[in-house]
């Protein structure tokens, strides 16, 4: 009785033991099926500009890009985030030494030039994403008073691995990263990344 | 049935036309750059060819009337150029605020964005405005008892919202007002009526480039005299009678010094010799306030370099030329400060710093460097385990827009130097010691005034008003306005009869601050 009693409680066990098993397999595939639409996110009222984004990302040049807010943005003939205004300055005003190490933005003169008021006519910047590293040189110089704290870091889904964890999370000094769902992502920063999963932006 | 349908739609789509009509006119409107656009909106009214023509501009009257209150803040800083308050009701300052803070007595809403301050006299109040729609730059002439506008005078002005439209405080004698432009023009009012008088065009007369993002210089008004940096080609600093506008002087401008964004200073040498000092991106210069000679220039190593290599070895400077470890970059917007006793402090923003010279007695007078302070702090994190151990980082210290108060010789000033923090107030001793760091109210390009020991503090990204005693012991608050100004309240206040007049980016508010 007791030998009976014992192997039917060890096939109730077993019978248990597939049912957690099943259902921990359902929980787990379903807590990744809700992963899978997140992405890693960055926001840029916590970075610090510290330049890791540009070192710790496991791709060789990083998947986080500089972004400038074209809103904010002063449009200013001496841009403190694209002239390296410590360096020698020229005739003109201007600056021999760009803040951009890699060269990737790129300065354009909106509208026509006003040669009775050259000082103050507009100009429109914009990154060259193929050589962005994301090291927020210009993102620190764009910080007020000197700039409108236009440009900003942000990731660029379409690069991102998408890592379990994130290198460039796990080295944040103010813990700026977070997962995010990808339709919760700011408008403008869900094109490219919406390109690749297929979902509308 | 059928026709009220119809007339419903009618109505609709004349909404829905006119809301576009709206929409559209409002875009044309802004003269935000439209990125990708290769010309401009057209402007309302034709610019004019010569801004100092007799036919330009129009005037136009108000309802309102000047108030009976007598005290004045006749330009930039007050009467003495300090920003502090002397008159007799500086005694009936409130000293503690009620919860809620001073009343506001009356406030003028959607200015053009700018920072113009005002000037206040007979119970008037000076201020600059810009209209972006028609694109008129106009100086106004409004109540100090109920903000009414008295009078106003406009003309057709083509100008780039560059971080504002507007700058600078007028100035004036109560007779004739006077008013720079941010396009280097200088008007002449009469305070009754707001008729032009006259004009002058600095870019015409003296070949003067307009600085980035304007003008930012206020006349000096010294009685009769206008005592203005021209930057021109040939003539560095001009003295004009007020009435006519006609030259009492002119200095020459042996090395290129550019048009200002900063003013004007009287100050006195060690020697007891009166000049007006100002500075530029080169450097810092002074002027013979009596004839208005040169007297001598010191010069960042990078302009002082420039100065001698072009110099003619047979050319005799009869001012004196030395170099010093300052020379401002980009923009160099604070006025110097005088210290007494022939000393004068330099400041400026974009990480330079700031120093202090002597400006002895020697004829000519060339100066001497007493003290310099870096103008960047040791990065934050080092910046946090200093402040937590209370210790006070020294031989930092540099603001970016507002000259410092001097009172009681401290100085008392926006710190922009601390590495991420948007400008903190600071105190420092006359020997460039700071004496203390308020690192919890982040400031922007705040500004303060001074009236009876306390301290009017205006945050720059809100426009809050703090009540400060000016105390070199420590930070002391004794009251707080909110008044939610938004972003880039930046322009200087004006006090009077216990009125203080503050600016916002799209706003001028007068609080009820004393009796």
């Amino acid at each position: 009785m007791s030998d009976k009693s014992t192997r039917r409680q060890f096939l109730q066990g077993c019978a248990r033991a597939a049912g957690a098993a099943a259902v921990g397999a359902v929980a787990l595939k379903l807590v990744k099926r809700a992963d899978a639409d997140k992405v890693w996110q960055l926001d840029p009222k916590l970075c610090s500009e510290c330049g890791l984004c540009a070192t710790r990302c496991v791709l060789k040049q990083s998947a986080v890009r500089a972004v400038n807010n074209f809103d904010e943005c002063g449009y200013c003939r001496i841009c403190p985030a694209y002239f390296d205004t410590t360096s020698e300055e020229k005739d003109d005003g201007t600056f021999t030494r760009l803040v951009c190490p890699r060269n990737a933005i790129r300065r354009k003169l909106v509208g026509k030039a006003d040669p009775a008021d050259p000082n103050n006519n507009y100009y429109e910047y914009t990154i060259d994403e193929t050589r962005c590293n994301g090291c927020a040189r210009c993102v620190e110089r764009c910080q007020p008073n000197a700039g409108n704290g236009a440009l900003h870091l942000q990731v660029r889904h379409d690069l991102c691995r998408d890592c379990n964890q994130c290198s460039i999370a796990a080295a944040c000094p103010p813990a700026a990263f977070y997962r995010a769902r990808l339709a919760d992502a700011p408008a403008g920063y869900r094109r490219r990344g919406a390109a690749k999963k297929g979902a509308k932006a | 049935m059928s026709g009220s349908v119809k007339a419903a739609g009618f109505a609709l789509a004349f909404v829905l036309v006119a809301s576009l009509a709206a929409v559209a006119a409002e875009q044309a409107a802004s003269t935000k750059p439209q990125v990708g656009t290769t010309t401009a909106p057209a402007p309302a009214e034709a610019q004019p060819a010569d801004y100092t023509s007799a036919e330009v501009g129009s005037v136009t009257v108000g309802q309102g009337k000047p108030s009976a209150d007598t005290e004045t803040w006749p330009q930039f800083r007050g009467a003495n150029r300090d920003a502090i308050a002397t008159a007799a009701s500086v005694k009936k300052i409130y000293r503690t605020w009620p919860e809620g803070g001073p009343k506001v007595l009356w406030s003028i809403e959607n200015l053009g964005e700018g920072y113009s301050g005002a000037a206040i006299f007979g119970g008037r109040v000076f201020f600059h405005d810009y209209d972006k729609a028609s694109r008129q730059w106009s100086i106004r002439c409004v109540s100090l008892a109920d903000g009414q506008e008295i009078w106003r005078w406009s003309y057709t002005h083509e100008i780039n919202i560059n971080h504002g439209f507007t700058r600078t405080v007028p100035a004036t004698d109560g007779k004739t007002v006077i008013s720079m432009d941010p396009k280097l023009v200088l008007h002449a009012f009469d305070v009754a009526s707001g008729k032009r008088l006259w004009a002058i065009d600095l870019t015409r007369k003296y070949g003067a480039t307009i600085p980035g993002w304007y003008n930012g210089q206020c006349p000096l008004l010294e009685g009769d005299h206008i005592i203005l940096a021209v930057g021109g080609r040939k003539v560095l600093m001009t003295a004009l009678d007020l009435r006519t506008g006609k030259m009492i002087w002119e200095t020459p401008n042996p090395h290129g010094q550019p048009a200002p964004h900063s003013s004007v200073m009287p100050f006195t040498t060690a020697g007891g010799e009166k000049e007006y000092v100002l500075s530029t991106l080169k450097g810092a210069l002074g002027v013979r306030a009596s004839d208005g000679a040169l007297r001598w220039e010191a010069l960042g190593e990078a302009a002082y370099a420039q100065a001698t290599k072009k110099a003619d070895p047979a050319e005799k400077l009869s001012s004196a030329l030395v170099s010093i470890p300052w020379q401002p970059k980009v923009a160099q917007v604070p006025s110097p400060l005088d210290l007494g006793a022939g000393k004068l402090f330099l400041t400026t923003g974009y990480k330079i710093g700031s120093v202090a010279l002597e400006i002895p007695a020697s004829d000519p007078p060339a100066p001497k460097v007493l003290y310099s302070l870096a103008g960047q702090s040791k990065p934050a994190d080092d910046q946090a385990a200093a402040d937590q151990a209370g210790a006070i980082e020294q031989g930092v210290f540099e603001t970016d827009c507002h000259t410092p108060l001097l009172y009681q010789g401290h100085l008392y000033a926006v710190d922009h130097g601390v590495d991420k923090h948007q400008g903190v107030f600071a105190c420092l001793d006359p020997n460039g010691k700071i004496l203390w760091r308020h690192m919890d109210v982040p400031l922007s390009l705040g500004t303060s005034l001074l009236a009876d020991g306390l301290i009017f503090l205006e945050e720059g990204n809100t426009g809050n008003i703090r009540l400060i005693a000016a105390d070199p012991a420590g930070y002391r608050e004794l009251g707080l306005k909110k008044l939610n100004l938004g972003n880039d309240a930046w322009g200087p206040m004006a006090y009077a009869n216990g009125k203080l007049v503050v600016r916002g980016l799209t706003k001028l508010v007068c609080l009820q601050v004393g009796e």
